[in-house]
């Protein structure tokens, strides 16, 4: 990303705006589906972080990649959607994730029935929030545990901890799983 | 940690083909352009209900009422000429009347008394009692 459309952008270009949001829609929207699981939710939460982008954009003071500042922006997002969509599917989540982590069986609804899904994909949604964004950025967004900090607004020592506690959660589930 | 690793790494591949379902730029731009539409229509609505409140509000009640200005101009100086003033005639007076009021002139005459000497006498002590 260029320094001279960010700047551009800034200053209320359209076009520059446009090929911000062009650029980084599909992250942000990777993001929301795997955090949110919902492609409608995904497709709203996206809409919402090119917004707020944008209004925000002329306080973009350059610490981290407008990538990963933007990203942090579109976690936010996610958070504040899953936070809205009530706690008490998380509770759940959690409850499940309690057992994993103990060793325990999957409780057999737990189990997808879709054949297009791997164990892996299936092992991810054990995850907690916190987890499942340390993961996707770290591992699928190949980010360093520094630019994962910054987007999750969170220590880099609290990065590396999440996710060694997620690795071991999915190879636990691999296990169990195979 | 090999076989995590081969999963992760057919998950990422998965992950990544995931693309955002239209052309996002437009879908936010146009939204704003039209949030700035509606702004500006609404910002002109506001601006003509606004000016004939005004019109309504500045119009006298009484169309027939005509509002009086008062201008204030030098007094027009005109130059008469003295033959123009209209002359009246005065009756000429005698030089003879006496303005002066006469007075009537009257004389009075005092009749003179004689006082006997115990009178006199009793008017001195009278007045050194009172004294």
């Amino acid at each position: 990303m260029d320094q001279v459309t960010i700047e551009a952008a800034r200053r209320g270009d359209r076009d520059a705006q446009a090929t911000l949001l062009r650029r980084l829609g599909d992250v942000w929207y990777r993001m929301s589906l795997g955090l949110l699981a919902n492609a409608d939710d995904a497709r709203d939460a996206v809409q919402e972080t090119a917004l707020r982008f944008l209004r925000d954009l002329p306080r973009y003071r350059g610490d981290s990649s407008i990538s990963t500042w933007s990203i942090g922006i579109a976690i936010n997002v996610a958070r504040e959607m899953r936070r809205k969509a009530g706690s008490s599917q998380r509770a759940a989540d959690n409850q499940q994730l309690a057992s994993v982590q103990s060793g325990a069986e999957f409780p057999e609804d737990s189990v997808s029935t879709d054949e297009h899904r791997g164990m892996l994909h299936r092992a991810m949604e054990h995850l907690s929030d916190r987890q499942r964004e340390a993961v996707m950025l770290r591992y699928f967004e190949e980010m360093s545990v520094e630019d994962t900090a910054a987007a999750m607004q969170c220590a880099t020592g609290t990065v590396k901890a999440t996710v060694h506690q997620a690795l071991r959660i999915l190879k636990a589930k691999l296990k169990a799983l195979a | 940690m090999n076989d995590l690793r081969k999963h992760l790494d057919e998950l990422t591949a998965e992950y990544r083909k995931n693309r955002y379902p239209g052309d996002l730029a437009e879908e936010i731009l146009r939204q704003q352009r039209g949030m700035g539409r509606w702004l500006w229509s609404f910002a002109g609505a506001a601006a003509a209900a606004a000016a004939i409140a005004l019109v309504l509000f500045m119009r006298p009640e009484n169309p027939a009422e005509t509002v009086a200005i008062v201008v204030e101009q030098p007094a027009p100086t005109t130059q008469v000429s003295l033959g123009d003033v209209p002359t009246f005639a005065i009756p000429q007076l005698s030089t003879e009347i006496d303005l002066a009021p006469t007075a009537p002139s009257f004389s009075i005459s005092v009749p003179s008394f004689s006082m006997s000497p115990d009178e006199q006498s009793q008017t001195q002590s009278t007045t050194q009692e009172s004294v």
